[in-house]
């Protein structure tokens, strides 16, 4: 990177980029292909969830009635469930499904996979979203705030206390936080999540704080990096000799140019985030598609595991494509392919 | 620099509003309804109650986890309900008699009976109820002794038994005799009826989506009798120190699995912590099928050994917090009039009993095995406590704590060697069938029925004299102890916590249902 941002003194970061002469067809072109590419990750992942759960060992219909169960009654359930027939049988059937845009039924509660994730979904989006704002809110100061202090102390205290950071497993921190937050403070609702903004946002500022724990550090150290070197730019230089508005000068000469391989990462993150999520979820007692697919997994309902993972692999592969293109947009130079 | 303070305060007021916004909801169950006032002078209004999992399922018929039947248990009706003891009263019958012989037994329902919608309760929804049941084929052995049930007319019930069956009345009681409207659920289907059954029970469904996080249930006005619970809200929270957190914080009022370390964790002020024992036994099973790839397992002296130098205090007080009963007999103890002791020395460890007996084996110098628990809290710690004792004479116990499923599928398979498990029943003979009688869960889990054992169980089963049945069990149990299949380890428990007084609304075991205290009382409860 040092020398690949080197731009004519004269200019801003702005008018020196290259979208200005690029044709849009390129990026459209480009955008079509890694989308494509994106469908075929997805059909791995519905390929590879329908094999997954039933290597595992477990059977959902034990799963269900217990080591204790009857006989006749375990028969009576897997052909019900139509599980003796066998899983050739079964994946087409599921394929089938698929492409009738049916997910299937889930098999403890009789109810359309479809209807459970849309249902749960939502919650962990609100999540995922509550916890990026929250992130950002606080890893743009603190990099900007590292990147810019003379005073050589800060930095080591920044390296030193988000190492710390990464170092606590989050569902401790998460039980700390509901000890000192719920009990102590009685600031923070421990059960009794209500969907709908804002009335959610009660139920989710906690859990979008914990999985912060996690998020700010890496996302802070990696914005921090980029800062400092973009803040050795010639047009940083210009900028500060031009005397412009510091608004202006934080977003166009320092931020901007610097948040191509943040938002990289933010997006890696997510991926990342609705793992972590499955944890939160649990411990807040919130009804995403996490705690769906713990549930699931538990009591090898295979419809709904196979459902939750294609969602998950959809949304993991969405938000890697929406990255590509944003960091494209913030910086052409960043290829999508 | 200056931008950067503002940027960070405005972040830190941020913080400082979002969280003055926000605040724990408390559940209220109203003034009456407090720690100290006594259960008889309880008038609660809202109470709310966690459980571990989503409720998926309230059909009776569909077998399921303890978080599918808890809920379903009030807002159903049955014949005879479990009270806080542990005792099927007589719930929506009026009257019972038996033919000399005792095997034709008829049932009066109680008059002007309805459902929570104002429909009649009839016998047929009752003989409905027994033979989805018995198509169902789940516990089938609570209803084996049934040949016949009719509804005789719209309130009468005759059931006709192939032999006397003292244990009736539990299996009329269980959660999978729930009485549903016969004509609505053929009408309906039972899966779509099911998402929004009425209620003969004290309760009644009032929202409720199968596989949600929140179950909420109202008095049900048409009941005969008038609950102490006007409004029972359930809600899931599936980690058990959240449990404990939402009970300490006043969010919830009522948990019935509560971590073991809770006790010392709450103000005793506020909230009661208690264990209840459970009729049921944590023990060993040896896998008795040919399959066994272990021989020392299958010389019943070194099972004999083994379950000698077995520390059972030591594994109650370490792994089970001294919650747990260490057991001496087989059968579980609470309750249960036909109690007593079977195992060598009360149960009591004895090394050196248990080297002399491994000494005249050809595994006098020890031998590994396998021995897999499921990975539930405090299952595995206790088993690796266990492992030390079998340590003591040169047996390796390489514990394996594995997932319920994986547990299921292994055992179903006959796939392991030995197995960290329990055996629950309503009664202490359906539990000894479990682990003697052909066809018994654990004997088809192990592979180990005595033709024997299963003649003098069902002798028990058929007579009605207290006396002939403990020695009856008895010797049952001492087959047990000499075969050494099963080791029995401790009582079965579990730890609840409650923010009013008892014996308003708990769960009671063996099935964890709930009880919910009624104006007037169950029948003699």
């Amino acid at each position: 990177m040092p020398g690949g941002r080197r731009m004519e003194a004269a200019t801003t970061p702005d008018e020196a980029s290259p979208r200005s002469g690029a044709p849009i067809r390129l990026f459209l072109h480009q955008a079509w292909r890694r989308l494509l590419r994106a469908a075929g990750v997805a059909t791995w992942v519905m390929v590879i969830a329908f094999c997954l759960i039933r290597l595992a060992p477990g059977d959902p219909v034990l799963a269900r009635l217990g080591p204790e169960a009857d006989p006749v009654a375990i028969d009576k359930l897997r052909r019900d469930l139509r599980l003796d027939v066998d899983p050739f049988t079964q994946f087409a059937e599921y394929g089938w499904g698929l492409l009738h845009g049916s997910l299937g039924t889930s098999i403890e509660t009789q109810r359309a996979v479809i209807d459970i994730i849309l249902e749960s979904l939502p919650v962990t989006l609100w999540i995922i979203a509550v916890t990026i704002l929250l992130a950002i809110a606080m890893s743009v100061p603190i990099a900007l705030y590292v990147a810019q202090t003379r005073r050589s102390a800060v930095p080591y205290l920044f390296r030193a206390s988000t190492s710390v950071l990464l170092a606590i497993p989050a569902f401790f921190t998460a039980l700390i936080g509901l000890i000192v937050f719920g009990l102590h403070y009685e600031i923070a609702p421990i059960i009794g999540y209500q969907p709908g903004f804002p009335a959610n946002l009660r139920f989710l500022w906690l859990p979008a704080l914990v999985i912060c724990t996690h998020l700010v550090p890496v996302l802070s150290r990696v914005l921090h990096s980029s800062i400092v070197e973009t803040m050795g730019e010639e047009f940083v230089e210009t900028g500060i000799i031009r005397g412009i508005g510091r608004p202006r000068f934080y977003w166009l000469y320092l931020l901007k140019p610097s948040l191509a391989p943040t938002v990289v990462l933010l997006s890696y993150m997510v991926g990342v985030m609705i793992g972590s999520t499955v944890i939160i979820e649990t411990i807040f007692s919130l009804p995403g598609i996490g705690r769906s697919l713990v549930g699931a997994v538990i009591s090898r309902d295979y419809p709904l595991v196979q459902g939750c993972v294609l969602v998950f692999g959809l949304f993991v592969v969405g938000v890697g494509v929406v990255g590509d293109i944003l960091a494209n947009w913030l910086d052409p130079r960043v290829g999508l392919s | 620099m200056k931008d950067n303070k503002a940027v960070f305060r405005l972040a830190a007021l941020g913080l400082v509003v979002a969280a003055g916004l926000t605040g724990p909801a408390k559940a209220d169950p109203g003034p009456n309804c407090t720690l100290a006032t006594p259960a008889a002078m309880a008038n609660c209004g809202t109470i709310t109650l966690a459980i571990a999992a989503r409720t998926n399922s309230l059909d009776p018929a569909n077998g399921g986890p303890n978080t599918d039947y808890q809920p379903a248990y009030p807002q159903q009706g049955l014949i005879y309900r479990q009270d806080r003891n542990l005792v099927p009263r007589m719930d929506l019958i009026a009257t019972e008699s038996a033919s000399a012989n005792g095997l034709v037994i008829t049932q009066t329902l109680k008059k002007n009976l309805k459902y929570s919608d104002g429909s009649p309760v009839l016998a047929e929804d009752a003989v409905f109820a027994y033979t989805r049941w018995k198509a169902s084929g789940i516990s089938s052995a609570y209803v084996a002794k049934i040949i016949d049930a009719k509804a005789v007319g719209d309130d009468q019930i005759v059931w006709t038994l192939s032999t006397p069956y003292p244990d009736f009345k539990y299996a009329l009681a269980s959660q999978f005799m729930g009485i549903h409207p016969k004509k609505r659920i053929e009408a309906m289907g039972a899966a779509e009826y099911f998402k929004k059954p009425v209620s003969a029970g004290p309760l009644m469904l009032s929202e409720w989506t199968p596989g949600t996080d929140l179950m909420v249930l109202k008095a049900n006005p048409n009941y005969w009798a008038k609950p102490a619970v006007q409004e029972l809200r359930i809600t899931v929270i599936p980690d058990g120190t959240s449990r404990l957190l939402a009970l300490k914080q006043g969010a919830i009022d009522y948990v019935y699995t509560l971590p073991l370390n809770a006790k010392t964790q709450v103000d005793a002020g506020k909230v009661n912590v208690f264990p209840q024992s459970e009729p049921g036994t944590f023990m060993l099973a040896v896998n008795n099928y040919a399959g066994q790839p272990n021989e020392a397992l299958k010389d019943k002296r070194v099972r004999q050994a083994m379950s000698l130098v077995l520390d059972r205090q030591k594994m109650a007080t370490i792994a089970f917090f001294g919650i747990a009963e260490p057991a001496c007999a087989f059968a579980f103890k609470p309750g249960n009039p036909y109690f007593a002791c079977s195992l060598p020395n009360n149960g009591v460890a004895d090394v050196a009993a248990a080297k002399a007996q491994l000494a005249q084996t050809p595994f006098a110098k020890g031998f590994a095995f396998e021995m897999i628990v499921p990975a539930r809290p405090q299952w595995a710690e206790a088993a690796q406590v266990l492992a030390a004792d079998l340590a003591k004479i040169g047996i390796t116990a390489n514990v394996k704590p594995l997932p319920d499923a994986d547990i299921s599928t292994r055992i179903r398979a006959r796939n392991y060697e030995l197995v960290f498990f329990r055996n629950a029943a309503a009664t202490p003979i359906l539990q000894l069938q479990n682990w003697f009688s052909p066809g018994g869960a654990w004997s088809v889990n192990s592979g180990f029925a005595d033709p024997a054992a299963e003649a003098l169980l069902n002798e028990a089963a058929s007579s009605s004299d207290p006396a002939k049945i403990k020695a009856l069990l008895h010797k049952v149990e001492l087959m047990g102890v000499e075969d050494a299949s099963y080791m029995p380890l401790t009582s079965q428990f579990s730890l609840s916590g409650l923010r009013y007084a008892r014996g308003i609304m708990e769960a009671v075991t063996p099935g964890e249902w709930l009880f919910i205290k009624t104006t007037p009382a169950l029948p003699g409860g």
